[in-house]
């Protein structure tokens, strides 16, 4: 179920609602986590099953890895079989048939094709796995490490698991980030109006944005070979589109977790206005880039070992960053990038090589950079990326047909997208900072966007969500 | 605000504190919020209550009900997936037929119709330049790199080949003494894309997929006769001056159909130097009125706003002013899909009695044969000429020629399985019942197997036709017990589902039946979902009409 969904806005989140505030404070978390299993069950009601697995092997790990008095090795055995069993499910229902592909691959150059392994056994890939198995590790390391007292009470944790407005695409919730929440969170009309605020706009960057410059995109990349300009074009619409079908959606989430008292994270600080790669990614998914850095970057030695080794960790975090969002070489080449950049900064003290610039070229050179990474991202083979890549620097002729693009692409309601888009992504405030004061007008344009985003999804079908498929 | 004081959790709880929002206007911003969430499921459940528009608690109950119903499997694992298949097919009706059905509808469509004009449709239909309206699927068949790479895509099997696949079938024909000639019929961008892209001048040539040379050197190549009509449609709109397609329809115009028929016939007798049994043919003149495909897909309230435009048509009569009629002893088998149709079946609403079967007929002189079906035309005319075989009726008995023709958006988005051409009769066993010919009959079954209808407006075609496979069939009256039953009905008419269309496994039905071949000239053009099931699909079916639901 998506949140910019009929079924979502006018069925399940009213009588969520409906039924959170009729249940006494008690039973609000049970209830909470049974609304989550039943918005979770509508992709796949098998999927819950897997949840529920991890969610009970987490409980009992981070139970023993919180008693103080068991032995510091039993406590450790427990954070390890949590990592592990939470990694093994990644594995095997995200990664393993890119591995086995791969590893026949290999067989076949070497010539030894006749020990390749058959890859029959596919999987459906659960939805949210990613995240759900990342925010149910930490908890384990944080009790681990003394960072957040074990949760005694089974629900409570499930509800922490499971809760629906962040469970299928983040933020990623951080066990200590919410577990005084999970006891006692205080419900406010002021809270509830914020997130309305919250909802409406990311709704309408979701409906009005993210879906307009999404077509284009799609266009543009199934497209054979479009010309230069067109290849551009597509590519910073899908820059557009991943902005704000990401942001859009956290800003939904956040604004359903201040509905329910939760209070989430900033996941989003306007990305595309940073002037280096280092500032991108404490802009950009920042509840991911947490995580990575806490448990994955520190652990691994951080900035502690000389700035070569910095260099080196800040690759392999953004390399496995890559290979977090999917099983293909393009996703790993997108983290390489990333990280090539960011250890490249890194040397050169944190700044952009063209740090000596005017702020707006700077802002313009680091977008341009993140676009072009993103022709990884986007492609969906290694050999459509390098083929797009080309159309972008004229490497490639362009088809005839690409003349249709130009019909699609410059209707004034894609170049409408295109430009607000622009306006807001450079622009607008932050929704946290343009949501701080609510007064009449914003009340007026808030519910005006969200009737925007209502009238468009009645009548339109194409409404994808990206992080989805992560 | 960041502060390297406070965690990220900190500063969000400050943040929410610091919302500065006077209580009359939070309380204001809740209660509109609430308001609408909550009144447009309550409004719909009410009207719904009253009958005029299904209420959701019945599509819940409707669409979830079932699942949990009777499973055939012994099996605790196979119980259990299909009971999920069962839940995740409840959840995709339930949220399709929430959208489709909703007040919400009546409320935004001027605000669909102020899209329009700014250039966006919606995920179907891609609005061109001075009204003229465009499938999507038919701009991507020209855009898509898939085409190119259809070989050795790795989603793709080597039988989703087209080339092989027409190799294979007219292998297959060769072997009976039957030739074929293929027709890809252009898909309206191709001709005009000048009506989508300003960067196009109208003079300019057709465009064609990127693939399209390599696919056509390849039939070459293996001797396929191949007839391209595009640079003929060109010619057609540069000489005659008249549109080659509809401004509002996927289809080509009358005139421009004739023309490809008359260019077809001409190649017939002068180039494969074939001769058929002559009958001379006439034709009269209709003016059509209709609202095209795509319009409709638009889903615009056509009680409020229509696109209608007119089309003069030419119906093909035989010398003794009777309409023309397809013949089973023709020496031409047209296999075709909604381009042949589409003045030829009634219910497209383009007139009838002037298709491309009988347009083709009237060129070349001669009584043909056609097998039609709307849609999916890389497979379901070949497969419907399988099954027909394997039931034991030979439409290929007296046949020389085949004409296949089929949208070419089908060579880069098509099935093109390899079909088999049945020897002898497959079907046909003693344990399905058929009605005995000009009888009905009211009988009680459980439904063992349904095929999907598609949804409507999802699809360039208003009705279709679904298969049902019935078990433990008994006469309503007799309670005479009569084995299976393949049993054909309508599953979407005039764009609207019916009720068996929403039917499921392990159901009693009460349905009247007859015997398929007294309505089959009427409704085998139509489209139809066939079941999986290929074995069962040999049978022979009767037509039924739904009576009762024994839920």
């Amino acid at each position: 179920m998506v949140f910019s969904s009929h079924i979502f806005l006018f069925y399940f989140l009213p009588a969520s609602l409906l039924l959170y505030y009729l249940m006494p404070g008690r039973g609000r978390n049970f209830l909470l986590t049974l609304l989550s299993y039943v918005f979770y069950s509508w992709s796949n009601p098998l999927f819950c099953l897997l949840m529920f697995f991890s969610t009970v092997v987490d409980y009992c790990c981070g139970w023993v890895a919180g008693v103080a008095s068991y032995s510091k090795k039993m406590r450790k055995t427990a954070v390890a079989v949590s990592v592990l069993t939470n990694l093994g499910l990644l594995s095997i229902f995200k990664y393993m048939g890119f591995a086995l592909e791969n590893y026949n691959s290999l067989l076949q150059i070497v010539g030894l094709s006749a020990h390749s392994f058959e890859v029959e056994l596919s999987f459906l890939l659960p939805l949210g796995i990613s995240f759900y198995t990342f925010q149910s590790m930490s908890y384990t390391i944080d009790v681990y490490r003394g960072d957040a007292r074990f949760k005694k009470n089974f629900i409570d944790f499930s509800c922490y698991v499971s809760l629906f407005p962040q469970l299928v695409a983040g933020p990623i919730i951080r066990f200590k980030e919410v577990a005084e929440q999970l006891q006692s969170r205080i419900h406010t009309v002021e809270k509830f109006a914020r997130g309305v605020a919250f909802f409406s706009i990311g709704m309408a960057k979701k409906v009005l944005l993210a879906n307009g410059c999404g077509k284009i995109a799609d266009l543009a990349f199934a497209s054979s070979a479009p010309g230069v300009i067109d290849a551009w074009y597509g590519a910073v619409a899908y820059a557009f589109q991943i902005y704000f079908d990401f942001s859009g959606y956290s800003d939904m989430a956040i604004g359903l977790g201040l509905m329910f008292g939760f209070v989430f994270p900033k996941n989003f600080s306007s990305p595309y206005k940073s002037t280096s790669i280092t500032e991108f990614w404490r802009r950009w998914h920042i509840s991911l880039s947490t995580w990575l850095r806490e448990y994955l970057y520190f652990p691994l030695g951080g900035n502690r070992k000389g700035s070569g080794r910095t260099a080196i960790n800040l690759a392999i975090v953004m390399l496995l960053g890559g290979l977090w969002h999917g099983a293909s070489w393009n996703f790993i080449i997108w983290g390489a990038l990333h990280g090539i950049m960011l250890g490249a900064e890194r040397l050169a003290g944190k700044e952009a090589i063209y740090f000596r610039l005017r702020r707006p070229v700077r802002v313009g050179l680091t977008f341009l950079l993140v676009v072009i990474a993103w022709v990884f991202f986007r492609a969906e083979t290694l050999p459509q990326a390098m083929n797009y890549l080309g159309s972008m620097f004229g490497g490639v002729s362009a088809s005839p047909n690409s003349v249709l693009l130009a019909g699609v692409f410059y209707s004034p309601y894609s170049l409408f997208c295109m430009g607000i888009s622009a306006l807001v992504v450079w622009l607008a405030p932050q929704t946290w900072d343009w949501t701080r004061d609510l007064n009449t007008v914003k009340a007026a344009a808030i519910f005006f966007l969200l009737a925007i985003s209502v009238g468009l999804l009645t009548i339109q079908s194409y409404n994808p969500f990206i992080y989805f498929n992560f | 605000m960041s502060d390297e004081r406070y965690t990220r959790e900190e500063l969000a709880a400050l943040e929410v504190g610091r919302t500065t929002v006077s209580p009359p206007m939070a309380r204001f911003i809740v209660a509109a919020f609430l308001l609408l969430v909550f009144t447009v499921p309550t409004l719909q459940e009410l009207i719904g209550l009253k009958g005029k528009v299904p209420d959701p608690a019945s599509i819940f109950y409707d669409n979830f009900s079932n699942a949990f119903g009777p499973t055939p499997s012994d099996s605790l694992i196979d119980r259990i997936d299909m009971v999920n298949d069962r839940l995740l097919q409840a959840v995709k009706t339930t949220e399709e037929e929430l959208e489709d059905k909703t007040l919400l509808h009546a409320l935004f469509w001027p605000m669909q119709k102020t899209l329009l004009l700014l250039g966006k449709g919606n995920e179907k239909v891609l609005p061109g330049k001075d009204g003229w309206l465009f499938y999507s699927k038919d701009v991507d068949h020209l855009l898509n790199a898939e085409y190119i790479v259809s070989n050795t895509h790795p989603g793709k099997s080597a039988t989703n080949d087209p080339v092989s696949a027409i190799v294979d079938f007219r292998d297959k024909l060769r072997q009976r003494g039957v030739e074929l000639v293929v027709v890809p019929t252009p898909v309206k961008p191709m001709i005009y894309p000048d009506k989508i892209s300003r960067f196009r001048s109208a003079e300019s040539l057709p465009l064609y997929s990127s693939g399209w040379g390599n696919i056509r050197a390849r039939l070459e190549e293996n001797g396929i006769h191949l007839i391209d009509p595009a640079p003929l449609l060109t010619s057609y709109v540069r000489e005659q001056k008249n549109p080659a397609y509809l401004r509002t329809d996927t289809h080509w115009t009358p005139g421009a159909m004739e023309t490809v028929a008359r260019y077809i016939a001409s190649y017939v007798y002068s180039q494969l130097q074939m001769s058929f049994e002559q009958i001379k043919y006439k034709r009269e003149t209709e003016s059509v009125v209709n609202q095209g495909d795509i319009a409709v897909m638009l889903k615009l309230p056509t009680e409020k706003i229509r696109l209608d435009e007119e089309v003069e048509i030419h119906p093909v009569l035989t010398g003794g002013s009777e309409l023309w009629r397809q013949s089973s002893s023709g020496n031409v088998l047209l296999l075709g899909d909604s381009f042949s149709n589409i003045y030829s079946e009634e219910t497209m609403g383009w007139g009838n009695g002037a298709g491309f079967g009988e347009q083709l007929s009237f060129y070349l002189k001669s009584p043909i044969d056609t097998i039609l079906q709307n849609d999916q035309g890389a497979y379901v005319t070949r497969e419907q000429l399988a099954a027909e075989l394997a039931r034991g009726i030979d439409r290929l008995k007296n046949t020389k020629l085949v004409i296949w023709q089929f949208a070419a958006r089908e060579l880069t988005q098509g099935e093109w399985k390899i079909i088999e051409l049945p020897e002898s009769r497959l079907g046909g066993s003693d344990d399905f019942y058929l009605v005995p010919t000009g009888e009905e009959r009211l009988v009680h079954g459980e439904i063992r197997d349904i095929s999907r209808s598609p949804r409507p407006g999802s699809v360039p075609y208003k009705d279709n036709i679904i298969t049902l496979h019935l078990v433990n069939v008994e006469d309503a009256v007799s309670g005479e017990v009569l084995g299976d039953c393949l049993v054909y009905t309508w599953g979407m008419k005039n764009n609207e589902l019916t009720k068996i269309a929403t039917g499921k496994i392990g159901e009693t039905i009460t349905m009247k039946l007859q015997d398929w071949a007294a309505v089959e000239s009427e409704y085998a053009a139509l489209r139809r979902s066939a079941l999986d099931d290929e074995m069962i699909e040999y049978e022979m079916p009767n037509w039924g009409e739904l009576i009762q639901w024994q839920k």
